[in-house]
Order: structure tokens, then C-alpha cells, then sequence
């Protein structure tokens, strides 16, 4: 069975300039089995088709928090 | 800005008019918090508080993407423990920063693989096909979109654990958990 791990992260890395707003720096990692990847990748394309008629669109949490205060999604 | 497609300014703003349809949005949000908290995933992170971090080891010291790179490995090595399988692989999937950034952290991650972490030997690592691959964001991998959005909320929880956070709920039960412990949230120092 194979497991892919994908890893982002939110906060910059550097130590010299901090942001009082932000003293952190987060990595985060998703761990999914290549079967429930299948499932997933579905159901973002199918979301994506839905909305945009295409998949290629990618889903970028810093833009959309930054768009309007009604998109309290990952607000 | 909201989402971006073909990297063209003119596309962002066309798509962007299709948020100004509030319906159609609360639709999307709708739907994308029920793809994330409906499929089955598990969630490894771990967040670096870098004043305590700065008091502790200084501001010349390890690379702090680095040290969570190795906290995230050693962690999914416990998750991929408990599977039980007989033959696991595991692809580790970054998203590409720059050349130089990409090669310093591959290079950590072939120092995790020879010398271990401080909870897992070299040994018990090559009891599972690691390998590393850098992806950039035009190639649209849906599993890095998946870690970027939940990323932020995440650090939001670390920053204000008592603070209102809607996002982190969403997915807040998929943290990797073991005997009660969720050790898929390593906060450090």
C-alpha cells in the first residue's frame, strides 16, 4: 500500500524578522493512502467542474482570506 | 485576489466575479467543508513557536522548516506503525519554494533517512520506501491544496486555542491520534 504525505506551510521560516501578529511557523502535513487520494482528487475536480467548469483552478487559502470578510471559509 | 488559473491577471478577475454571486459562494463553501471533513485523511502537523524557540536555541541555529519537516516524518512513521500492512511506501510531496531551498531540504531529508530523528532510528525509517518529490503549484496537485487549507487555520488554533475557529472544526478530528494523545499536533518548544 502506498501513502503520500503532502506537506505545506503557513508563516514564514525566518528567524531574524518577526511578525508580533504571527510568532509562529506552522508546517503541516496530510497523510492519505493512494485509494482515499482517488476519492479525494475526485471530489475537488467534481467541486472545481461544479464552480468553474474546469479543473484547473487551484484552491489557495491566503487568496481567499484575503478576498471579503463573507467568506468565512478558512476565515 | 481569490483563486488564480493560467497565472493571466485578466482570469483572476473573471473568476473572481463569480464570488459576487453570494449564493454560489455559500454553495462552494458548502461543499468544499464537506469534502474536508468527509474524506478520510490524516492530519500531521507541527507548528514552532519562534519566540520560545529563539529563547531556547538562538536565531542562528537549525532551519525551522527542517526540524518540522522531521517532527511531520517521525510522526507519520508512528501513523504508518499502526497499519500493520506488510509493504508500505511512503511519498513524501512538498511544494517546490527555489532551487536552493528545495536542494537544502533534500538533503535534510536524505540526513533523516541515514542518521534517523530523535525518536526513530535509520532502521525502523527503511522498514518503509520513503522517497521525496518537489511539485510546483501550476501542476495543481490537489493533495497540497488540501494541506495549504488547512494550514492557516491550524496556526490560528496554536496562536488562540480559546479563540472561535470554524475552519479548525471542520477537520479537527482528523489530527492523527494514539491512545488519547493527539500526536498529530507536535507544538515546539
Amino acid at each position: 500500500m502506498n501513502y503520500n504525505l503532502y506537506i505545506d506551510e503557513s508563516g514564514d521560516h525566518g528567524l531574524s524578522k518577526l511578525n508580533p501578529n504571527f510568532l509562529l511557523f506552522l508546517l503541516c502535513g496530510v497523510i492519505i493512502s493512494s485509494d482515499e487520494y482517488e476519492l479525494l482528487r475526485l471530489y475537488f475536480n467534481r467541486l472545481k467542474h461544479r464552480i468553474w467548469n474546469s479543473e484547473n483552478v487551484i484552491f489557495h487559502s491566503r487568496d481567499i482570506r484575503k478576498c471579503e470578510k463573507e467568506f468565512k471559509y478558512f476565515f | 485576489m481569490l483563486f488564480f488559473i493560467q497565472e493571466t491577471l485578466e482570469s483572476v478577475k473573471k473568476n473572481l466575479s463569480i464570488f459576487f454571486d453570494l449564493e454560489r459562494k455559500a454553495s462552494f463553501c458548502k461543499e468544499l467543508d464537506a469534502v474536508i471533513s468527509l474524506r478520510n485523511y490524516t492530519v500531521i502537523s507541527s507548528a514552532i513557536k519562534k519566540e520560545n524557540y529563539i529563547k531556547k536555541y538562538g536565531r542562528i541555529s537549525d532551519d525551522v522548516y527542517e526540524i518540522g519537516l522531521s517532527f511531520i516524518i517521525e510522526r507519520a512513521i508512528y501513523f504508518l506503525d499502526s497499519k500493520k500492512d506488510v509493504a508500505i511506501s511512503l511519498s513524501v510531496i512538498i511544494e517546490k519554494r527555489g532551487k536552493k531551498e528545495d536542494k537544502k531540504l533534500e538533503e535534510h531529508f536524505q540526513r533523516i533517512m541515514s542518521r534517523g530523528t530523535g525518536y526513530v532510528s535509520p532502521e525502523r525509517l527503511q522498514n518503509y520506501n520513503l522517497s521525496i518529490y518537489f511539485k510546483s503549484k501550476k501542476e495543481n496537485i490537489n493533495g497540497l491544496q488540501l494541506a495549504d487549507l488547512i494550514a492557516y487555520p491550524i496556526a490560528r488554533y496554536v496562536l488562540e486555542p480559546e479563540r472561535v475557529n470554524l475552519s479548525f472544526e471542520v477537520f479537527k478530528e482528523k489530527f492523527y491520534t494514539k491512545d488519547g494523545k493527539r500526536y498529530g499536533l507536535k507544538i515546539f518548544p
